[in-house]
């Protein structure tokens, strides 16, 4: 889901994975924005929302390729990933936050 | 390389080509996403547009790159929509631009109640015109 800030991409995307997750039981819904709102309108409580887990930052591994090049890849299979940092929400959702990051200097 | 975009664009890969989750990603907003190929691995980019020019622009600019980056469906959900008027602005812009239109939402004073209150709509107000338009989009996927 793209789009430009304050469209309601978030409201969007919360009803849509709530609605695909009663249709197939089970979705991802990952929460990109740096600045995460999305649990909210999964149907997460309030009170929950400073205890959600987040993504941590070092998730990528560099590994060495043959001809001295790096590529990136997870730490953790994604199995690993949605049940250590995922939150459950209702309908078979599990969101994924990515969580606050300092975008200054990280590009 | 960026940390943040790296880390969604290497689990995007990993949730949706590896491990075949259905999975619905909330982007950051506007077009730098793009730009750095986050969403490269997804195979339907949703654009949410408004009725307004800044809105569509930026929906236009997504578009490109997504069809740069190869996404195999991209597809528009007007939201925030008001009156026919603001439908065939939509409708118009999209057809110019060769966006396929998906959905349209329509203002609704109930997703405000709901966030207002720190609920879920599809809780709150499970039967609101604007809840049943992406329900009825969530089952055209």
């Amino acid at each position: 889901m793209g789009g430009k800030g304050g469209s309601g991409k978030t409201t969007i995307s919360g009803i849509l994975a709530r609605s695909l997750g009663r249709r197939y039981g089970r979705v991802i819904a990952v929460d990109g924005d740096s600045n995460p709102n999305l649990a909210l309108t999964l149907g997460i409580p309030p009170s929950q929302l400073q205890f959600l887990p987040t993504l941590p930052r070092d998730l990528l591994e560099q590994v060495p390729e043959e001809g001295g090049k790096t590529r990136v890849q997870l730490k953790f299979s994604t199995k690993q990933v949605i049940e250590q940092f995922g939150t459950s929400a209702p309908d078979g959702v599990r969101l994924m936050v990515l969580g606050r990051v300092d975008h200054a200097g990280a590009g | 390389m960026c940390r943040a975009h790296a880390t969604v664009r290497e689990l995007l890969g990993a949730l949706v080509s590896e491990s075949q989750e259905l999975t619905v990603v909330d982007l950051e907003a506007g077009l730098e996403n793009f730009s750095r190929g986050t969403p490269r691995h997804v195979d339907t980019l949703l654009i949410v547009l408004e009725p307004y020019y800044k809105s569509l622009e930026t929906g236009r600019r997504i578009s490109e790159l997504a069809q740069e980056l190869k996404i195999r469906r991209v597809l528009g959900v007007a939201n925030k929509i008001r009156s026919a008027a603001d439908e065939s602005a939509i409708r118009e812009f999209a057809g110019a631009h060769q966006i396929e239109m998906a959905a349209f939402v329509p203002m609704d004073d109930a997703i405000l109640n709901a966030d207002g209150s720190g609920a879920s709509p599809v809780d709150e107000a499970p039967n609101s015109p604007a809840v049943q338009a992406v329900l009825r989009l969530a089952a055209q996927l």
